[in-house]
């Protein structure tokens, strides 16, 4: 049996609004398997980025299980939880969200040093030569544009070798020509360096890069598919 | 082009600004506010100060005067003074005769004077309470006070009464009977009458006479510094009897100046720091805000106009609030402090317009400064630049990568990405520390300067006040051998050092003697030694002096301090002595060698030689002066050589020093006595105890100052700490998303606010420590070796490490951690 890196047991997240509780999740059933390309599609407040949060170990859930490589995140403490996140997963934000006074370079370890770990400059090395960006390894982020900032977001979002990366919206702040160029090698670093990938997106077209597409409507999971080719990437 | 009428609606946004803007307008308030209580303290208290002294000095010398020139001038002199600008007033007056008695009293107190107008009117007027007819013209009218009345037994005299009265001048003695022209009363001295010029012309006196002239100076400047001091001593080329004395006022004007100067500029600049860092940082967190007010068509000059109203409105607020608490506590505690500081008597504090007007200027100069700045930044952002703005000033395109601890790097980036706003934190923060430094070091050195109250460091030293009396058959053996002895059987006491004083009689010889008699003559007398030579020869007992006998540590003590050492044998044994220099101008060169021959009183025929073998300025072992030398020998020749010799004085060391037991004892010892009244102590516990209670005094109103510029310091901290705080919720979510723990955020915040510390200290140990030690040496006159009070400036460096490490983590838990890592991304998207 295929190892599960991500696993949900009818997860709930509710937020209070005044008197009105908002339903963001609502039993939410979902796996992602190990070396797993996944696109999680829905609307505006479906609830998808929630869902991202809970993985991720930014949220905690109301009701419900989460477990990430074998851990409940339910469990971890704050401290946990940040070593959590520094160690497994690696994130990819709509708006890069990378620190502007640290170099390309520094923004790329910053996971690794915050875990006082050892850097493994061949594998930086390899990954900067993947997506471009040796030149460009001591500009700070501000003279970057999106797409090489976007680059710069794989490149720390992989740099840990984490156990599972999560995309949110990574094309939101793109036009159409760079976000296919940097889906592109999202994907083609996936697939070199064997990551599990959450992508989330409102686009479906971008949505048909993952293997599989599971779908999310008012918090709850309405649907998954294959994506084509999807069966032979997934063997790999 | 007719002006548009917009004056209104810029007063309308500027209200709503500083309506919306509460929080930063207060800071704002509250540092003009402290500025302005501070600099208004600052010139009152200096204002009040100065003049208290002046008017003391007026009080204490009976006229108003910086300057005087004792033991006669010459014409040339006053010339001289009156040609120099900085000289407004010159005054004079002279000795014009001795009064002898009056058919009512022989034994009277009352100097006659003569004094020039100017002296009169313009100098001494302003010493008098009341002054009652005119000054004398005739050489028979005087200008008289009630003491004088009094003290020739005619207190009942007024105006156009007459004063029989014998007095002597330079011519002889003479009695007349004096018409009274006036009448006064007022400060200085009281039992003083005043003659015509007529008088004195005919007194024999002269201006130049050592008894007789004395001019003063009042200058025009209230500053003078020490150089200006010595340069007019040098030039005025004074004579042996002539010394130049300036009042306290003036001698220490320039420190206090200066003091005063500092003070204010170091508040002035505490608050041009606040009020820039705000203002700069609420323009850079409203760049948005005045790029849509150009965009609907305000112009440049418009959003400056605003900003310098809102600011009129922090200034009208923080200065009237300001100068009313100022004013109020002037008048409370202001007389304190200035007693404090050293004056004596009712101190009248009056509001003095200048001192207003003055903090006027200066605070309003600061908010000016202060606002121009970030007025011009903002008035300058353009609507394109305002859309694209994001609160970043690293204008770097790359650095290296760094190596070492990542949370020091980042710690010591952030205080690299806004220099200025880190300089004006940093320092603002080495400006209260370094006030601190300044002030305690000041303090502190009070009490090394003062504590060694006596020659020797003695414990308790007691003096039996009946030796201080002119005829030696007065003297009454107070500190006798029983005395001495219960001290010795004390086991609290440590040490005894008596000395031993008795009338001697120096014979004129041709060498030593005569020598010596020229050179007294000279410095002290107002005649020539001729005149007196043959008394001297006839009648030595006349011209009578002292020996002081000593023990043997007290001559090791004393040895120590002479150019050349004394031989301890030769002066044990009662063959060597060391003499008293009394000002005159020997060497010890001129008087080593020589030899003194001397007899005690009623005793002539036992004459003693002895050996000078050195001279001292020590005058701690000089009870009474005479005008042949006071010489110093061993206890051991007095015992020999003296039937019952009285002690004037005993220093005693205890075992443990201050120990206040030991010191009730021998007090104890001393009211068992008869004559307790007739001693005196100088205690070591008692100096330090007023020490003290100076230093406490004194370090109130330091911390009063220290607490304003450290508060204005930490104001201006917590607001950079807080919009940055504001400006980097992104830059510390992002860390947080990719695996920065709460703990690891702490840890950085930490070292932010340790580099703070790091580089406030570091300009307070050079620029700070610099101007301590300049100020410390502008005081110290006593030559006392600078130390700095490490106990203090360790406490308030943890002090500063607590508040600079301790704000950025309380900001942290109340603006980021406000908000959960989730909520802070979503407002990141």
């Amino acid at each position: 049996m295929e190892k599960q890196i991500v696993r949900t047991k009818n997860l709930k997240k509710y937020y209070q609004m005044g008197e009105n509780t908002v339903k963001a999740l609502d039993g939410v059933d979902f796996q992602v398997k190990d070396g797993e390309f996944v696109a999680i599609i829905g609307k505006s407040g479906s609830g998808k980025s929630t869902l991202l949060h809970m993985i991720g170990g930014l949220d905690l859930p109301t009701e419900g299980e989460v477990y990430v490589d074998e851990r409940n995140l339910a469990k971890l403490n704050k401290e946990q939880l940040a070593i959590f996140r520094r160690r497994t997963v690696g994130f990819i934000f709509q708006s890069y969200n990378l620190v502007q006074d640290l170099n390309v370079y520094e923004n790329i370890i910053l996971p690794i040093e915050l875990d006082g770990g050892h850097i493994d400059a061949p594998f930086i090395g390899d990954i900067l030569d993947l997506l471009q960006l040796q030149e460009k390894k001591d500009a700070l982020p501000n003279t970057l544009s999106g797409g090489q900032q976007q680059r710069v977001a794989i490149a720390r979002a992989i740099a840990s070798k984490p156990a599972i990366i999560l995309a949110d919206e990574p094309t939101g702040n793109l036009d159409t020509a760079t976000s296919h160029d940097v889906l592109g090698l999202l994907k083609t670093v996936a697939k070199q360096f064997e990551q599990t990938i959450v992508l989330i997106t409102h686009d479906q077209d971008i949505a048909q890069l993952a293997d599989r597409i599971v779908r999310i409507e008012d918090g709850r999971v309405v649907g998954g598919s294959l994506t084509e080719g999807s069966e032979s990437y997934a063997e790999k | 082009m007719l002006k548009n009428n917009n004056d209104e609606m810029i007063t309308r946004m500027a209200k709503r600004s500083f309506v919306r803007n509460k929080r930063k307008n207060l800071v704002l308030i509250l540092a003009v506010f402290l500025s302005t209580f501070m600099v208004f303290s600052v010139f009152t208290v200096g204002v009040t100060y100065l003049n208290m002294l002046n008017r003391q000095n007026i009080r204490n010398n009976g006229a108003k005067f910086d300057a005087v020139l004792m033991g006669g001038y010459t014409q040339e002199q006053k010339k001289f003074c009156e040609e120099q600008e900085n000289i407004s007033v010159i005054g004079s007056e002279a000795r014009a005769a001795y009064a002898e008695r009056t058919d009512r009293d022989d034994t009277l107190n009352v100097a006659i004077r003569w004094s020039d107008d100017i002296y009169w009117n313009r100098m001494k007027s302003e010493a008098m309470e009341w002054v009652k007819g005119s000054y004398p013209q005739e050489e028979n009218e005087i200008m008289v006070t009630k003491a004088a009345l009094k003290d020739c037994g005619y207190e009942n005299l007024g105006i156009g009464d007459e004063l029989p009265l014998t007095y002597r001048n330079h011519m002889g003695e003479y009695t007349k009977t004096f018409t009274i022209t006036g009448m006064w009363e007022g400060y200085g001295v009281q039992k003083a009458i005043y003659v015509s010029e007529d008088f004195y012309q005919q007194s024999g006196y002269r201006l130049e006479d050592t008894n007789s002239g004395i001019l003063y100076l009042d200058f025009k400047s209230m500053l003078m510094t020490k150089a200006q001091q010595s340069n007019l001593e040098q030039k005025l080329d004074l004579g042996k009897q002539q010394r130049l004395f300036f009042n306290s006022d003036i001698e220490m004007s320039v420190p206090i100046f200066l003091g005063i100067i500092g003070l204010v500029f170091v508040t002035c600049f505490s608050a041009y720091l606040l009020i820039y860092n705000i203002l700069q940082m609420s323009v850079t967190a409203n760049v948005r805000y005045f790029g849509l007010l150009q965009t609907i068509g305000m112009t440049e000059n418009q959003i400056r106009k605003m900003l310098k109203r809102q600011m009129s409105f922090v200034g009208a607020i923080g200065v009237i609030s300001g100068t009313m608490v100022g004013c109020f506590t002037s008048f409370v505690l202001l007389p304190k402090i200035v007693k404090i500081l050293g004056i004596k008597g009712d101190v009248q504090v009056t509001f003095q317009p200048i001192v207003f007007l003055m903090t006027l200027f200066v605070v309003i100069l600061t908010l000016v400064f202060g606002s121009r700045r970030p007025a011009k930044y903002a008035a300058s952002i353009t609507p394109i630049e305002a859309l694209g703005f994001r609160t970043t000033s690293n204008t770097k395109a790359s650095h290296k990568t760094g190596h070492g601890n990542l949370l020091w790097r980042m710690a010591v980036e952030q205080l690299k990405k806004d220099k200025k706003k880190t300089v004006v934190v940093l320092l603002s923060l080495a400006a209260s520390l370094s006030v601190f430094l300044c002030l305690v070091t000041l303090i502190e050195s009070q009490g090394a300067r003062t504590i060694i109250s006596n020659y020797m460091d003695e414990d308790l030293v007691v003096v039996n006040d009946t030796t201080r009396k002119e005829d030696e058959s007065d003297w009454l053996p107070i500190l006798d051998e029983d005395f001495m002895k219960k001290l010795d059987r004390n086991s609290k006491i440590k040490e005894t050092h008596p000395m031993t004083d008795t009338a001697i009689i120096v014979p004129w010889e041709a060498d030593f003697s005569d020598m010596w008699m020229q050179e007294f003559y000279t410095t002290w007398m107002d005649h020539d030694y001729a005149q007196d030579i043959e008394e001297y020869k006839a009648h030595p007992d006349k011209f009578h002096s002292f020996m002081t006998g000593i023990d043997e540590q007290q001559f090791e003590y004393l040895n120590a301090t002479l150019e050349t050492p004394v031989d301890k044998q030769d002066f044990l044994n009662g063959d060597a002595c060391i003499i008293y220099r009394n000002s005159l101008s020997f060497t010890a060169d001129d008087v080593s060698g020589k030899e003194i021959h001397f007899s005690i009183m009623n005793q002539t025929s036992d004459l003693q030689t002895m050996k000078i073998a050195g001279m001292t300025d020590a005058n701690y072992y000089v009870n009474m002066l005479g005008i042949a030398p006071t010489i110093i020998v061993s206890d051991q020749f007095v015992q020999k050589y003296v039937k019952n010799p009285i002690v004037f004085q005993t220093g005693i060391i205890y075992e443990e020093e201050y120990d206040e037991t030991a010191e009730g004892e021998v007090k104890q010892y001393v009211e068992e006595t008869t004559h307790a009244k007739d001693v005196s102590y100088d205690s070591k516990i008692e100096s330090m105890k007023g020490v003290k209670k100076a230093q406490g005094n004194m370090m109130g109103v330091g911390i009063g100052i220290i607490a304003i510029l450290t508060l204005i310091g930490i104001m201006n901290y917590i607001n950079t700490v807080y919009g940055n705080m504001q400006s980097r919720q992104m830059e510390i979510s992002i860390m947080e998303s990719v695996g920065m723990s709460e703990k690891q955020v702490k840890e950085m915040l930490m070292k932010e606010g340790l580099l703070f510390t790091l580089g406030s200290f570091a300009i307070t140990a050079t620029v700070g420590l610099g101007i301590t030690y300049a100020c410390y040496q502008a005081v110290n006159y006593m030559d006392v070796a600078f130390a700095i009070p490490w106990e203090m400036v360790i406490i308030a460096v943890v002090v500063l490490v607590v508040i600079c490490v301790e704000i950025p983590l309380i900001t942290y838990q109340n603006s980021v951690k406000r908000h959960s890592i989730v909520e802070r991304i979503r407002c990141m998207d």
